[in-house]
This record gives C-alpha cells, structure tokens and sequence, in this order.
C-alpha cells in the first residue's frame, strides 16, 4: 500500500467514525439481530414441543438460527454504508473528499480497504450475540457446536456484502436508491427466482451467502457460495469505478 | 474552477494546475487550496473532525488542524457539529479547509456571498493578506464593488468567453473623466471647444473623457471661466462590467 492509498484509508476512517449513523446503524443492527435470534429460537424450540410431527426439526446450532436471522440483520448493517456514503452526495462533502484525493479509484479503494475490516468484525460479533440470544431459548435443541466458524463466515460474508452496497451506491448516488436496489437483489429477486424454479437463484449473492454461512453442499460447496459473493462485488465495483471516473461530481 | 479541480470534465481543452492536471498532483491540497461551497460538509460531523478527515487523506500533519482552526478564528466552534454554523462559520471552516495544506494557490468561488457586512469585511481582508504573503489568489465572483475592493488583476468571463484580461485599475481607468460644472454657458461651451473628449451632459454640466483634472482646471483659468465644480469621474468596475458583459449575457431581460 502506497503512502497516498494510506493516507487516503487513514481520511476514510476519520469519516466513518465520526458520523453518528454508523454507531446508531451499528446499534441497530445488534438489537435486530439479537430480536430476530430470540424469536426464531423460541420458533424452532416450539416446533419440536408440541404435538404436530410434521415440522420437528430436531437439535440445531445457536449459528445456524443466526445465520437464519442475518438475512434481516444484514439490511440494517448495510444502512452503515449507505447512509456513510450516501451523506456525502447529499451534502456535497464527496467534491472536499475528491479535492483531497483526485484519483477517483484510490477514494474507492480506501473505503473498501476501511469497509471489509469494519464489516468483517461487525457480522462476526453479530453472530456471536445473536447465537448467545438464542441459545438459552432453545434449551435442548441448540447448541454452540460449530459457532467459531459460523462467526468468521458471517463475518466474511458481511465485509464482500458491504464492498456491494458500496458499489451500488456509487451507481445510485442516493440512499432511497441504494437501499431499494439492495432489497430487490437481496430478497425480491431470490424469491420470484424461486417460485420460478430457475436454478438463476443459485447466481444471486444471498442465496450464495446463505450457502457459504450454512455450510450446506447443495447445490455448490460452501467456497464457491463465497466466490460467487467475491464475484458480485467485484463486478459491482468495476461498474462503480467506471462511473466515478466517467461522472461530473 | 470546479474543472481546474478535475470535478467536472471539460467539453474541450484541458485545466492544469502548475501545468499539470490536478488528479496528477501527488498530494493536491499541499499545493492548490480551494472553497466551492462552504456548506459542502457533512452537518454531523464536527468542524474539527471534518479537517482532520482532509488532513489525513491530504497528507498533511494533524497539528495543522488546530493552525488553521486558531486562524480563521474558529478554535472556539470546532467541537461543534458543522451543521450548528451559521453561514459565516461555515465560510470560516471552508476557508480553514482550503489552507490546511499551506498551498501557494488559493480558488474562492463566491466567498461573501450571504455573508453579514462583517463577515464581507473580514473575508476581504484576509484574502488581501493572503495574497500579501505571496499567495496566489483566484477568486470568482458577481459582486463588482466588493472585485473593485479586493483584486488587483480582473478577468471578465461571458457564456465561456474571456471578455477581459487586466488590472482592476487599467479596467477601471478607461472610462475615467472630468466632469466640470460651472454657471457660466458661455464660458463652458469655450472650454468645451478645446477638449476633444468633451461632452454636455446638462445644462451647467461638461463631461470631459481622458483628460486630467489639473489640464481641464488649468484651461479654466486661463480662458477665465468661473467654476462650481471640477471632480474626477472613475466609472465603477460594475458600470465597465455591464458595458462589456452587455452583448454577452445569456439570459438577458429585453429592455
């Protein structure tokens, strides 16, 4: 890393912890996480109690129900970089960021080089604290087996998702815009896919990422899950890269 | 200036800075200092975090924050959140950003604008002493009388064409005159006779164009015209302007 691309990450993690959306997302992302938790394990605990057969599913892991729970949690932790990022078209700040740092790529990869360790850490504590909220709730049918990898996946997983809404907010340059884009990959377009039976489904990144997290082998090993994550957000990147150069700001 | 900056592209030609582009500059706010829009910060952010965040990705050394802040007279405000600033701390804080790398060119696009006379005031002296200190300084603006106050040299620019390139002096200079009034008709029209630029604006009124007050006085005397008055008329820069912007202007109003 050169001494401009550090100094440029070193701004970039001045901007992000001095807003005070980051904290409230972050704080929000934790309380819906451990909510989320709480309820799909009193749910599984349930499921196994009472007199219907038919939906017991048997002992799981406290990971495997917040891996569950993280597809809601992780629209709370993206807002951290869709409002970060959205702020500064709004309010003009990007033109003082881009008179700073003129190269449009280095300003990109500075945030991503902030982003992917802030997220990283982020979604692996979120699994953590969602699987300590579950646990006591699934009594006899959860347990922790497992919970050191489930956490490093989630945490991966949450670092490639957030350099994707980095990207899509690039391209939209709004919060309404990004976050709506990022609902629509994330769950409208899994579903249709699905009621459809198009193996299209498999291609999408939160498909992939629950792949990656739940360490299922269907239909693609857990690496590839990853891959097609990393795929996503490097195509999503080339794609805010030639826009920021293309772009008047 | 926001192409001279690289944040709008030109349609044609190029904008370099020290005769290079400005993304070519290693760390740019070291040598160009610039304030677009002084309400360009996040309203979250304090003052001080908001220069701190520049200085570190400018490559310029965090006690240099707290220099400016001290200043542009803003230390007192700057634990505060940017979006708490009146319009004149906000001015304030943009022109601290613009200085944070010590630059030797200096780019204030329509700095008073909203400001309190105080804040006019105090935004004109500190640009001259900016200048003073052998700075560079390039600033753009409508407001003529304030331009007729604080610059030196004067570019006029109409619908993307250079209009004028000189000093606010030499500009100014041109339309400047004599203008002699006297109860004398007579007398008047004798003088008037002997000076090639000389015109009657009204009646008991002579108005003599490029000529020196001590010539038009000394020519009085000497044909023995009684004087009332004998004033030196500089035209206002805002007057030169409008002469010279007048075939230019884009959305002009039919008079």
């Amino acid at each position: 890393m050169n001494a401009e691309l550090r100094a440029a990450a070193a701004g970039e993690w001045t901007r992000l912890t001095t807003i005070r959306s980051t904290w409230w997302t972050l704080a929000g992302a934790f309380v819906v996480m451990c909510l989320t938790c709480a309820q799909l394990g009193l749910i599984h605990a349930n499921d196994n109690t009472d007199d219907r057969l038919d939906n017991d599913s048997g002992v799981t892991t406290a990971g495997a129900i917040a891996a569950d729970a993280f597809s809601m949690g992780q629209f709370v932790l993206l807002a951290l970089v869709v409002l970060w990022v959205s702020a500064e078209y709004a309010n003009g700040n990007v033109r003082w960021i881009f008179q700073a740092v003129p190269v449009r790529g280095r300003v990109y990869l500075a945030k991503a080089l902030v982003l992917g360790p802030v997220m990283f850490v982020a979604g692996a504590l979120l699994c953590v604290l969602g699987a300590l909220a579950t646990y006591p709730l699934l009594g006899e049918w959860g347990t922790l087996d497992g919970l050191v990898g489930d956490s490093l996946a989630m945490g991966a997983y949450s670092a490639v998702m957030g350099v994707v809404t980095l990207a899509l907010v690039y391209l939209l340059r709004s919060a309404a815009g990004a976050l709506s884009a990022l609902f629509v990959l994330l769950v409208v377009v899994p579903v249709i896919a699905m009621e459809a039976e198009t193996s299209l489904a498999n291609g999408l990144p939160s498909v992939a990422g629950t792949v990656f997290m739940t360490g299922v082998s269907d239909p693609y090993p857990p690496a590839v899950g990853l891959a097609v994550v990393v795929g996503w957000a490097c195509a999503c990147s080339l794609g805010a890269l030639y826009v920021l150069r293309k772009r008047d700001v | 200036m926001r192409m001279v900056l690289g944040l709008d592209a030109p349609t044609r030609g190029s904008a370099l800075v020290g005769g290079r582009l400005y993304r070519e500059l290693k760390w740019p706010l070291r040598e160009v200092g610039a304030l677009l829009d002084a309400r360009a910060v996040h309203p979250g952010r304090t003052g001080r975090n908001h220069l701190k965040a520049l200085a570190r990705a400018g490559g310029v050394p965090a006690g240099r924050v707290g220099e400016v802040l001290e200043i542009v007279g803003l230390s007192k405000a700057a634990d505060r959140r940017a979006g708490t600033y009146s319009l004149g701390m906000s001015q304030r804080l943009g022109i601290a950003a613009a200085l944070l790398g010590d630059p030797g060119v200096l780019l204030f696009d329509e700095p008073v604008n909203g400001l309190d006379p105080d804040g006019v005031r105090w935004v004109r002296t500190f640009l001259r002493s900016l200048a003073a200190e052998g700075r560079t300084v390039l600033l753009s603006s409508h407001l003529m009388s304030e331009m007729q106050m604080t610059a030196d040299h004067l570019v006029v620019i109409g619908r993307g064409r250079l209009l004028a390139d000189t000093t606010v002096a030499e500009f100014v200079s041109e339309g400047r005159g004599v203008r002699v009034t006297s109860p004398d008709a007579a007398g008047l029209a004798a003088l008037g006779e002997r000076l090639p630029g000389a015109r009657s604006s009204a009646p008991g009124t002579l108005y003599v164009a490029g000529e020196s007050v001590e010539r038009v006085g000394d020519l009085a005397y000497q044909l023995g015209v009684r004087l009332h008055g004998l004033t030196v008329e500089e035209a206002s820069l805002e007057q030169k302007y409008m002469e010279l912007t007048g075939e230019s202007v884009e959305y002009g109003v039919g008079a």
